[in-house]
């Protein structure tokens, strides 16, 4: 199985000619497992805001109009189901950086940059141009919805969006974090190539849109249609860059190491 | 461009790092000015004990070779051009002595390889 993702891997990555190595599948694999732990954790988290939202809601004896209010369209849970969704990412990832410093310690020959390597080198520009569509023009939108808000219901949705999209900053920040701080595990020029590239995936990982389907609910919700604009605006946007963004990484090329120019700070 | 450690080396861990970071500034692979990884970055990077990393530092930066600019990091120092200059100054002076002498550009020659060969044995690293 490792061996078919690794090959599946190299073959979407454009080196169709090269074999595939052990410690290849063995990274793989780790993201794999990281990944099935990330899906669970979600359909937990899926199945909690299921019973707790709309099976106790649903036979609730509060009346209705009240509890509207009192959740803010909706507009609350869904966003601390997002948020809890982005966190089950971030767990996959401490499991997989757990398994791969477990990957590491059994390689006999190791091998590094020569060169500090810049943070955006690491994570690539399509990381730094979804980061900054999703949290900046979040945060932007957010801002001028509430100040472009006649009523008050829009002006609460655009301080709500700006909470959301800051608590998605945060835990996408976490997520880098671990991301750069983890050490290269390549044991030859090529797998330190794969390295960076993995990295750049797993960067696109805490990336999440989900900011952008918040936006979309909040578009639904709002009463000026400047304010649904400004909303429909940023989710579109953010949701035809994170597509492209996931795109381009998937099917770029392998990687190679950077070179003293492209990777040192000078 | 990669640095590599081997387990079953029988070479310090160190002076692997050493010598093949000294060997890719001397080779220019390593431009003046770059900055190398911090010391607990490469020694992450290649599983090894940061001391291990500060060691080979330490002395790269004794030979000249690199410079630490306090919390900006170590950086790849001019001083490895510099030294090129003055090699360039001595070989002008001896063959301007050379000539002076008498002595034809072949035994010139042969006179330096000599003193390079004396001085292999003498030479760190």
């Amino acid at each position: 199985m490792g061996e078919a993702r690794a090959r599946q891997w190299l073959d979407r990555h454009g080196a169709t000619g090269r074999p595939t190595t052990p410690l290849l599948q063995a990274r793989l694999d780790a993201r794999h497992r990281s990944e099935t732990l990330s899906w669970h954790l979600m359909a937990a988290v899926l199945a909690a805001f299921v019973v707790v939202f709309v099976v106790v809601g649903e036979f609730s004896n509060v009346p209705r109009p009240e509890r509207a209010s009192l959740l803010g369209h909706g507009f609350l849970q869904l966003g601390i189901f997002y948020v809890a969704m982005a966190l089950a990412i971030v767990a996959g990832l401490w499991l997989q950086d757990r398994d791969e410093r477990r990957i590491a310690r059994t390689l006999t020959r190791r091998v590094a940059h020569p060169q500090a390597v810049r943070v955006s080198t690491v994570v690539g520009r399509w990381f730094i141009v979804t980061t900054t569509v999703t949290v900046g023009a979040g945060l932007l939108a957010g801002v001028v919805a509430a100040m472009l808000a006649t009523e008050p219901k829009d002006r609460e949705l655009g301080l709500l969006m700006l909470a959301a999209v800051g608590a998605f900053a945060l835990i996408g920040l976490a997520g880098l974090v671990q991301v750069v701080r983890r050490p290269a595990i390549a044991d030859d020029e090529q797998s330190l190539g794969d390295d960076l590239l993995l990295r750049r995936e797993d960067a696109l990982r805490v990336a999440t849109p989900y900011p952008a389907v918040l936006a979309a609910v909040a578009a639904v919700h709002s009463r000026s249609l400047t304010v649904l604009f400004v909303f429909l605006g940023y989710a579109l946007a953010a949701v035809i860059v994170s597509f492209l963004a996931h795109w381009a990484v998937s099917r770029a090329p392998a990687a190679r190491p950077v070179s003293s120019s492209s990777g040192a700070a000078a | 461009m990669i640095l590599t450690i081997s387990a079953d080396s029988p070479v310090p861990p160190y002076e692997q790092v050493r010598a093949q970071l000294a060997q890719q500034i001397i080779e220019r692979k390593l431009v003046v000015g770059t900055r190398l990884p911090t010391v607990r970055r490469l020694a992450a990077d290649l599983g090894l004990a940061t001391n291990t990393v500060a060691r080979a530092y330490r002395e790269l930066e004794e030979a000249g070779l690199v410079e630490t600019r306090g919390r900006a990091g170590t950086f790849v120092s001019a001083a490895g051009e510099r030294g090129r200059e003055r090699a360039r100054e001595a070989a002008h002076l001896y063959a301007q002595i050379v000539r002076s002498l008498g002595i034809g550009p072949e035994e010139a020659l042969r006179i330096v390889q000599a003193a390079l060969q004396a001085t292999d044995g003498q030479q760190p690293g």
